[in-house]
């Protein structure tokens, strides 16, 4: 009897096993994507670039520096829905992973355990109890693995088309993050231009009078220091918005091939877009890390 | 005509070239100027670099109200995938049951009381946890 039970146990494995994928790019991918679309540290920079650029401003500029509050508390306004916009993104992308990834193994230790005690119980013969476990195993990723492509085909198709719009206004938002920057480096540029202009102006007064001849050059080695780190910054947006690019042309590959989503080429694919969302990660996090 | 993201980032280009014109004007004839004008230029420059700043912040906002819809729209995605995902793990569960069963169909043919009320036991057990 117990013979018979494991042949046909693992000719039902073997049967569901030829249709098993391995969806482990597709679940990279969601991993990857989740902690991309959860960086807010851009967001948190364009929502405080307002208080930066009053630093640019003269005490006496009331008016303007009283502009940039108002500025600063609409931006913050901003950012819970800004927020927003992330987290949907990571959430959804978590789930993919999830989904598509073989994270259910709560019981695959309930299933041994059951396994090893009915063997103790002379339920099933000792030496078969190794092959029991491994085919009740397979038997069980094998028979999810079917469900869980049908529901994956199923969650692409209905998240695409608003994934691909948050995407699209999320990119539209970081662009708004780099513009930011462009504010900023223009008050932080005409700021100095003033303050050396009035050093150099000083600079040049005649002996006997309040002259500050070094003023104009220290001003300008500091501008020159501080100067770069906008482009910084802005390599660090450029990224991070190549990132979103590439999930957004993923997924849309993803969508477009839903119905043979174990496909070979498709998978390539998908573990090539993840590569080129890992490098524009690394170099968003280490752009942004060095300002 | 409603103005879109990008129309208020391209404004906002706009008028931060133009303050970046008045701040040449301005540095480049700085010793020809009266102070005056110094300072009417210098506020002039800002106010434009300000109204810059808060065209990004109406670009950003248009973009935030525009994809509202499709924020609920993937909210309730991600809730299916997470749905599904408990589902695969409650069919795991039946899987496992389904595996007590096979241990409890062996025993019948032998005929044991003592033995398949074992198996009966071991199939209970796993139904409830």
């Amino acid at each position: 009897m117990h013979k018979h039970l494991t042949v046909l146990v693992y000719a039902i494995a073997l049967a569901l096993l030829a249709g098993c994928a391995n969806l482990a790019e597709i679940q990279e991918f969601g991993k990857l994507s989740a902690d991309s679309a959860g960086y807010t540290r851009l967001t948190d920079e364009y929502l405080t670039a307002p208080e930066q650029q009053k630093k640019y401003t003269l005490a006496s500029e009331t008016d303007a520096r009283a502009t940039l509050d108002r500025l600063g508390k609409e931006r913050l306004q901003q950012a819970e829905q800004l927020k927003l916009y992330h987290r949907a993104i990571e959430g959804y992308m978590t789930a993919l992973a999830d989904l598509a990834g073989d994270q259910v193994t709560a019981y695959d230790k309930e299933l041994g355990g059951l396994v090893d005690s009915a063997a103790k119980g002379s339920l099933i013969a000792k030496d078969e109890t190794a092959s029991l476990k491994a085919i009740s195993g397979l038997l069980a990723d094998a028979a999810t693995d079917y469900y869980r492509q049908r529901r994956l085909h199923e969650v692409i198709e209905r998240a695409n088309a608003p994934l691909q719009e948050i995407l699209r206004h999320l990119t539209a938002m970081v662009e708004g993050y780099s513009a930011a920057i462009e504010d900023e480096r223009a008050a932080f540029t005409a700021y100095y231009r003033l303050l050396i202009a009035t050093a150099r102006e000083n600079g040049q007064r005649p002996p006997g009078t309040m002259r500050e001849p070094a003023a104009a050059q220290l001003i300008s080695d500091t501008f020159d220091a501080q100067a770069p780190s906008f482009d910084t910054r802005k390599k660090a947006v450029n990224a991070y918005l190549k990132t979103l690019k590439t999930i957004a042309e993923a997924h849309q590959n993803l969508y477009d091939n839903r119905d043979s989503l174990s496909n070979d080429n498709l998978l390539a694919a998908i573990k090539n877009y993840s590569k080129r969302i890992r490098d524009s990660y690394k170099a968003f996090h280490q752009l942004a890390g060095n300002n | 005509m409603k103005l879109s993201a990008q129309d208020a980032l391209d404004l906002a280009t706009a008028f931060r070239q133009a303050a970046k014109a008045v701040g040449d004007y301005l540095y480049g004839n700085w010793n020809d100027l009266s102070a005056a004008d110094r300072s009417r230029l210098r506020s002039m420059d800002v106010t434009l670099m300000n109204v810059a700043t808060d065209l990004v912040t109406h670009a950003v906002g248009i973009a935030i109200d525009a994809g509202q819809v499709s924020l609920s729209d993937l909210s309730t995605a991600a809730k299916v995938a997470t749905d599904t995902f408990q589902s695969i793990a409650n069919a795991k569960k039946a899987i496992v049951v389904a595996t007590a069963l096979i241990g409890l169909a062996a025993t019948i043919p032998t005929g044991n009381v003592a033995t398949i009320a074992a198996a009966l036991q071991n199939l209970q057990k796993c139904t409830v946890t």
